[in-house]
């Protein structure tokens, strides 16, 4: 009896069974489907174009059946090649640690979606009615978690990665992975300060933290959009640039340098160092994500205006989150094709970087901003 | 709210128990067939010279005392930047907008904060505690 009554209220609005069974759901597509799907798509995507780039023709062999597309399958035959390949431990390594770096560099990646809102909120009982925007009684965000705290918890959770990297490397008991955490960490620790300093000033703009009200502030037209400014696209490009920095692509790929130390997973094989490419690739889907929501106008599709008072509830929703995915890969293709058209840089032109410019620029764009609003209100 | 916190922890969860759920793939799925020329450390296949845990340059230390400095003097001003409006209006905020005057209270905060932080940058530059030279 007590079990037939929560699966029953399981599926009525406001009942814990059903806040549960939501955000199960959500964390099932986002986190675990749409985030690590959409990630290994990507780094067939990446070899596939770095190929076209060069003149080659890259992993386009992979099918299964008669069904080649491309080679995409590709990912599916490299996923299932770290499965088999013989887990290498190195005998002097520390294993307690060998072992939580990939954790590290995979879990917080995954994590920070949870703030992430991925569509306009459906509304639980009028799927099938047209809903105009705020009048519904029985929203169900799409967004995991609507944390005051919001893209700060993105900070605190993203900056855990760096303990995976600098694990990796000085537990691996090997000279070149050492090297390569010690890059790592202090890579990613210059540029963390600056996307701290960069995003501040949208939080100006915004006057909130939590990044479902930062999209409701934005509307359908890009030029409602965050990035329509000029402070605030001068933080964007800070962000972007300190993003890239965080994820350690060119021509921020010093601690990977693959030529020469190969990094501070040099000593791992087979799964657990996909766990470290998987992870990486993960971080560049959430942080254009997280970019989509602050800067380009998270799920709104633009310049379908009013298209809520049109539609039905869940097409709307459908619509919405069709577009939010577009507006995502977009960004991390985007991403991607930064790899093969710019130089790397030299470790101590990227702390330079870091801080000689980046940061003194992200501070002034902070006061300006702040400037700006009490003079243009 | 309270479900949403507890969304986020289920979250967390999720994320660690995949992260487990592969670690474990990893350890038993894969053959371990180790041989003694496998288990030398890989540095190009030359033979290893010193050790791994030798010294390191005190940069790498600074640039992780910097960055708690500066990440901090940030993360102080995230409730500065939420709420900014209400510290520059005179009066109180009517649905976010300021009807009253305009109050330079919020900048200039916000100024003399930033000035301790751009001569502790300052500092750190003349002393060349950032970048390789």
């Amino acid at each position: 009896m007590h079990m037939w009554e929560t699966i029953k209220g399981s599926f009525e609005y406001g009942h814990p069974g059903f806040t549960g069974l939501s955000a199960l759901i959500k964390i099932v597509y986002l986190m675990l489907a749409f985030g690590p799907g959409l990630a290994s798509i990507l780094t067939w995507m990446e070899r596939r174009q770095s190929s076209l780039m060069q003149d080659r023709l890259g992993p386009n062999r992979a099918n299964i059946g008669r069904f080649k597309a491309w080679g995409i399958t590709h990912f599916l035959a490299d996923a299932l090649k770290f499965m088999v390949k013989e887990d290498f431990v190195p005998v002097k390594a520390h294993k307690f640690l060998f072992a939580l770096a990939p954790v590290l560099a995979l879990a917080p990646a995954l994590i920070v979606a949870a703030i992430i809102p991925f569509g306009a909120p459906l509304c639980w009982g009028h799927l099938t009615e047209i809903v105009p925007t705020g009048t519904c009684g029985q929203a169900v965000d799409l967004q995991i978690a609507r944390l005051d705290v919001g893209i700060l918890f993105y900070f605190a959770i993203s900056s855990l990665s760096v303990y995976g990297a600098t694990l990796a490397g000085w537990s691996s008991y090997n000279k070149w992975a050492m090297m390569g955490g010690l890059r790592a960490s202090s890579q990613m620790m210059s540029y963390e300060v600056t996307m701290g300093m960069a995003v501040l000033s949208m939080f100006l703009i915004y006057g909130t933290l939590e990044p479902g009200a930062m999209v409701a502030q934005q509307g359908y037209w890009p030029w409602q959009w965050g990035i329509w400014g000029i402070p605030t696209a001068l933080s964007f490009f800070l962000f972007l640039t300190a993003a890239i920095a965080e994820t350690k692509r060119t021509p921020f790929d010093i601690p990977e340098g693959e030529p020469e130390i190969i990094g501070y997973f040099v000593e791992y094989s087979g799964l657990r160092f996909g766990m470290f490419f998987l992870g990486e690739f993960i971080e560049i889907v959430f942080s254009s994500a997280l970019m989509v929501t602050i800067f380009l106008g998270g799920w709104h599709l633009p310049f379908l205006d009013g298209l809520a008072d049109r539609v039905p509830n869940i097409a709307f929703v459908l619509i919405t989150h069709g577009a939010w995915i577009v507006k995502v890969f977009l960004f991390t293709g985007f991403q991607l094709l930064i790899r093969w058209s710019l130089p790397r840089f030299r470790s101590d032109q990227l702390m330079q970087l870091g801080w000689q410019r980046l940061l003194p620029v992200s501070i002034a764009n902070v006061l300006i901003t702040a400037g700006w609003i009490l003079y243009s209100r | 709210m309270t479900s949403d916190y507890i969304a986020a922890t289920l979250a967390i969860l999720a994320g660690v128990g995949m992260a487990l759920l592969l670690t474990m793939v990893a350890q038993h799925v894969g053959p371990h067939r180790p041989t003694k020329a496998k288990q030398i450390p890989y540095e190009a296949g030359s033979d290893v010279i010193g050790s791994p845990r030798a010294r390191f340059s005190v940069k790498f230390y600074q640039v992780a005392i910097m960055f708690l400095v500066f990440d901090i003097e940030a993360a102080f001003l995230y409730p500065w930047a939420v709420n900014y409006r209400k510290l520059s209006c005179l009066g109180p905020l009517q649905d976010g907008v300021c009807t009253a005057g305009v109050s330079f209270f919020g900048l200039g905060g916000v100024m003399v904060f930033m000035a301790v932080l751009v001569v502790a940058l300052a500092y750190v530059w003349r002393k060349r505690a950032i970048g390789w030279e």
